[in-house]
């Protein structure tokens, strides 16, 4: 469906008659204009979300029916396009902002199978995903992105945003530079990263998992699997990590210039005899996990949950 | 341990791996800074040459199986199927005609450097104190070598950005400008001490992973330029 096309037409009608009325063309065209598109679908399709507006509101929501459905406002001058490939694998949909200073938020509303695997591409945008299980791959220069449910694989990438993420994934990628990244739930394989945001995971278990900022601090609350593997990497950021004073895991923490401090056993930290750093290695529930802490100047904690 | 190999490497950077060779991969990445400093060099490297506006003929002797991947792109067909220039189809193009894997294999004498460098350093594994421990000298020269691969590619990319920053919006300029300075800071603090405690695997691996974050930052903002 060309959506623009038959824009192209009201416009034209429009703007004849406000030539005719002498009336300028801005005030012809709608403030708003609603979107509703629906498309069969494959359950597994993949759908491509293209915002080009400077400010956009986007929620994906994944449901039980092999369709997708596309409702909202744009903006009465902007441009939407929209395409299937005729066996339904494949969706692409595509928001050009008008560029007029008054122009509203896009707000677009995405029903998309539950098993499909989405990408939205957007500046300044809100993004809600909820409910899909298949892949979500979700990039945006600022606003937010929240993602809830249990998606099998999520990539979600922010320059100045911050990253929510409610439900565990099987695969989690959460990558921002300003903003911060918050995680409620766990992973099998999982890696967060901030260059000067905030990390916080509360909750949820983990299999092998990676949190990385350069001055943002990490706070980690959560379980291990008893084969895990975390590493935790900040340059100044402190490093907090709550977990069971019992949990099967050995723990291996080094920092040059920060502080170590551990509420689980009585091992203290020594200076490393062979180069400049503080190390502290040991061990709870017999060993297991491997969990390792590395700062610049960072200082780390290591807590009773 | 065994190292991933190129053509993991490679389709792992491109997103070509199925869902088990990427597992696998990313398994071996949580572990390995070698091979993590491979892809990101790679990522890097075609983060840069898809940043490059395609009116300005590269160097023949150099670029010519680029030039001839922009060529053979530009008469590959839409799919049949789609109902709508532009749309996603079903097929996709072949692994070899992508431009990414194309600009890899262009630039994969870099990469390999870069990867190889990581390599001679290691570390970055949990357990990073018996390493240390049992390999306190670092082979000469390897730290060195390796902050200026980070370095040549952080550069090229920061240059490629400069050339062409005021396509980017003021508010986006502010926070990369931001971020790198933040980035910058602790690469120079992390280098400072480098030179006062060198051979350190602890410091080396703290370089890395800022020089890690500095290239990925700008590759994500190199993706945000328009390709004209």
């Amino acid at each position: 469906m060309r959506a623009t096309l038959f824009l192209g037409a009201r416009a034209i009608r429009r703007a004849a008659l406000s030539l005719l009325l002498g009336a300028p063309l801005a005030a012809a065209l709608p403030a708003q204009r609603a979107l509703e598109h629906r498309y069969a679908i494959s359950p597994t399709a993949g759908i491509r979300l293209t915002v080009l507006a400077p400010r956009s509101v986007v929620r994906v929501i994944g449901w039980d029916r092999d369709s997708l459905v596309v409702t909202g406002t744009i903006g009465g001058a902007d441009r939407f396009d929209a395409g299937v490939s005729a066996t339904g694998g494949g969706a692409k949909l595509y928001v050009e902002g008008a560029a007029t200073a008054d122009a509203g938020p896009v707000r677009l509303e995405l029903r998309v199978p539950a098993r499909s695997r989405v990408w939205v591409k957007a500046a300044t945008a809100e993004v809600d995903a909820d409910g899909v299980v298949g892949g979500l791959d979700l990039n945006i220069v600022g606003g937010r992105i929240r993602v809830a449910g249990r998606p099998r694989e999520v990539s979600a990438e922010a320059m100045d945003g911050d990253i929510e993420i409610a439900g565990s994934a099987t695969w989690l990628r959460a990558k921002t530079a300003g903003g911060a990244v918050s995680l409620r739930g766990g992973g099998d394989d999982v890696a967060l990263s901030s260059v000067s945001g905030r990390i916080v995971v509360a909750g949820g278990r983990f299999t092998r998992a990676r949190f990385e900022t350069v001055t943002g601090d990490i706070d980690f609350e959560g379980e291990v699997d008893r084969q895990g593997v975390l590493t935790f990497d900040s340059h100044s950021g402190d490093v907090v990590l709550r977990v069971p004073a019992l949990l099967p895991a050995s723990y291996d923490i080094t920092t040059i210039a920060g502080a170590i401090v551990n509420e689980l056993t009585g091992a203290r930290a020594v200076v490393a005899t062979e180069r400049r750093a503080r190390e502290l290695g040991f061990a709870t529930g017999g060993g297991g996990a491997q969990i390792a802490v590395r700062t610049f100047k960072g200082d780390v904690a290591i807590r009773r949950r | 341990m065994r190292h991933l190999s190129d053509a993991i490497l490679n389709g792992y950077a491109d997103g070509d791996l199925d869902d088990v060779e990427r597992g696998r991969a990313e398994r071996h990445l949580a572990e390995c800074a070698g091979c993590r400093a491979a892809v990101s060099a790679t990522r890097a490297l075609m983060a840069r040459a898809g940043a490059l506006p395609r009116d300005v003929a590269p160097p023949p002797e150099a670029w010519s199986a680029v030039r001839a991947a922009i060529r053979a792109r530009r008469v590959v067909p839409l799919d049949p199927g789609a109902t709508s220039p532009g749309v996603a189809g079903a097929r996709s193009r072949p692994v070899w005609l992508r431009w990414p894997s194309l600009a890899a294999a262009a630039l994969l004498l870099v990469a390999l450097s870069a990867a190889v460098t990581a390599r001679l350093v290691g570390g970055g594994a949990p357990s990073r104190q018996a390493a240390a421990a049992a390999d306190p000298a670092l082979p000469a020269g390897s730290t060195a070598a390796i902050d200026a691969q980070y370095a040549a590619v952080a550069s090229s990319l920061a240059r490629a950005l400069e050339e062409r920053r005021s396509t980017l919006s003021p508010e986006t300029r502010a926070v990369v400008t931001r971020n790198l300075a933040v980035i910058d800071q602790a690469i120079r603090e992390a280098r400072d001490a480098l030179a006062r405690d060198p051979g350190n695997r602890d410091l080396v691996d703290i370089l890395s992973a800022s020089y890690e974050q500095k290239v990925d930052l700008l590759r994500r903002t190199a993706e945000l330029l328009p390709r004209s």
